[in-house]
């Protein structure tokens, strides 16, 4: 079945159990974000998903196969917190890099994708003349250039200011509308979660369980400004009281 | 003030020191010969040092080159067979901390007054930073990016050749800061403690014969090399690192 599903998924790092029964189905297409206390193991999960960890329990299957093999066949794209570019190559060699990698040739095209990010003037920039903002576009750019069905996004906006954060959280919104992909989303913001996702997934704190999965059914496309609007607001509060209850 | 005025100044304050220098010390020509004397030396006997440089150039550059296909073999095999490292580190300690004077007289007496125990010093002296940077620098490879390439499902070639390597650049180009110009010292030293060609034995030559203008001539000469390599370092690390040099338009 196409999409991503967590059976029964546990991890430890040693004596510490930081994932328990972790029981999840993403549906193709769909944008599910995670959210939970800091060190609940969000960003753990992502990683056993990317196929940089192993879990110790339970079965993780991504569009029918392991990670592992949905890495080896490149339907998996991640972009981490921290843009990982390589600082001598320039925009759009980073995004190419990804393409030298995989060789895939049902690509996009990384010129026109760095255009539609908003970056047509940067193509020739180093990562270190680009903004944070800019930095996390090319690097979201090199993770969908491969055309991936799976986007795992590891808190890819925590480290910019609050206004640009907004800003490309609708930006990403709008890439997304027009290339559906399975997301899977980590963050800290609940508004950012409530903006982007289908559905939010809350975990508990250490060991990370499943306390909540809430629907987020406002209509598309979500602009900013969602943000003012009644019902995005109720979303917030249900999704930030169930992440109250987990401090409990 | 540029890097490029701060050479013209100094390469034109060194002959008007030592001018300076020779008219309040007073010393004879025999003992400090004037810049003239020392220029007039090079032009009439340039075929002499011309040979000379030439041989102690093959030797450094000879060496350099060694070393390098060594120091950066040995990195690589660092970075893929951790347990290698541990193995070869007690070796690089022990021949890194041996005075390599001491090296060198053993390496003369078993190998004569041939290239082969300049080379092994100038190998010897230089191998060892580039060596350190190069395993340094592979190994400080930013491990966000080694988690990029492992979801693309990268080979180690791949990962070597488009993420590490580009790492490493910086560090290696640092190292030839120090190893490039210590390869032409450590030749000379090498023929200075027992040789019949190279700048080395030019210099014990006129040391023996008090021919203070040609010892002044072969400095001159050395300096030139030393400082030669550092420029075309410099010039290197520009051309490989130029994208760190532009600015934001």
């Amino acid at each position: 079945m196409p999409g991503i599903q967590f059976e029964k998924v546990g991890k430890k790092f040693g004596q510490v159990e930081v994932l328990q029964d972790v029981n999840l189905s993403i549906k193709s297409s769909e944008f599910v974000s995670l959210v939970g206390p800091s060190g609940c193991g969000k960003t753990t999960l992502l990683r056993i998903l990317a196929g940089l960890e192993h879990s110790t329990s339970g079965k993780i299957s991504v569009n029918d196969s392991s990670p592992e093999e949905a890495c080896r066949q490149h339907q998996v794209g991640v972009a981490f917190q921290r843009p990982a570019l390589v600082a001598s190559r320039t925009a759009i060699n980073n995004v190419k890099l990804t393409l030298e990698i995989t060789g895939n040739t049902n690509n996009l095209s990384p010129n026109k994708l760095l255009q539609d990010f908003g970056l047509g003037d940067f193509l020739d920039h180093y990562p270190h003349q680009l903004s944070g903002g800019m930095q996390q576009r090319v690097n979201i750019a090199s993770a969908l250039v491969h055309n991936p069905s799976i986007l795992l996004l590891d808190e890819p906006f925590g480290a910019l200011d609050e206004l640009t954060r907004e800003s490309m959280g609708e930006w990403l919104g709008q890439v997304l509308l027009s290339t559906p992909k399975t997301v899977l989303f980590v963050t800290h913001s609940v508004e950012e979660a409530t903006l982007l996702s289908d559905r939010v997934v809350v975990l508990s704190k250490l060991p990370g369980r499943i306390s909540d999965v809430l629907e987020i059914d406002l209509p598309r496309p979500r602009t900013n400004e969602v943000r003012m609007k009644d019902a995005y607001l109720k979303h917030v509060a249900r999704v930030r009281k169930s992440l109250y209850n987990t401090l409990i | 003030m540029s890097e490029k005025k701060a050479y013209i100044i100094m390469f034109i304050t060194i002959p008007l020191v030592w001018i300076v220098a020779k008219e309040i010390s007073g010393f004879p020509d025999f003992l400090l010969p004037p810049p003239g004397m020392v220029g007039e030396i090079l032009w009439d006997e340039y075929e002499l040092f011309l040979e000379h440089t030439w041989i102690t150039l093959f030797e450094a550059l000879s060496g350099y080159l060694i070393a390098n296909i060594l120091a950066i073999s040995l990195a690589i095999s660092f970075l893929y067979i951790p347990w290698f490292e541990s193995l070869a580190l007690p070796w690089t300690v022990v021949i890194k901390n041996i005075p390599f004077v001491t090296i060198a007289s053993i390496l003369i007496i078993t190998m004569g007054d041939t290239p082969a125990p300049k080379i092994i010093i100038v190998v010897l002296v230089t191998f060892f930073p580039i060596l350190a940077n190069v395993t340094k620098g592979l190994q400080s490879t930013d491990q966000v990016l080694l988690d990029r390439m492992k979801t693309l499902h990268a080979n180690h070639w791949q990962v070597f050749c488009k993420v590490r390597w580009p790492s490493a650049i910086p560090y290696y180009i640092a190292a030839h800061e120090i190893a490039f110009t210590g390869s032409i010292i450590a030749a000379i030293i090498a023929e200075w403690l027992f040789a019949r060609k190279g700048l080395g034995f030019l210099i014990v030559q006129a040391m023996t014969q008090y021919r203070a203008d040609r010892l002044y001539a072969v400095t001159l000469v050395a300096s030139i090399l030393a400082v030669g390599a550092y420029i075309l370092v410099k010039v290197l690390e520009r051309s490989l690192s130029r994208w760190q040099d532009q600015t934001l338009t």
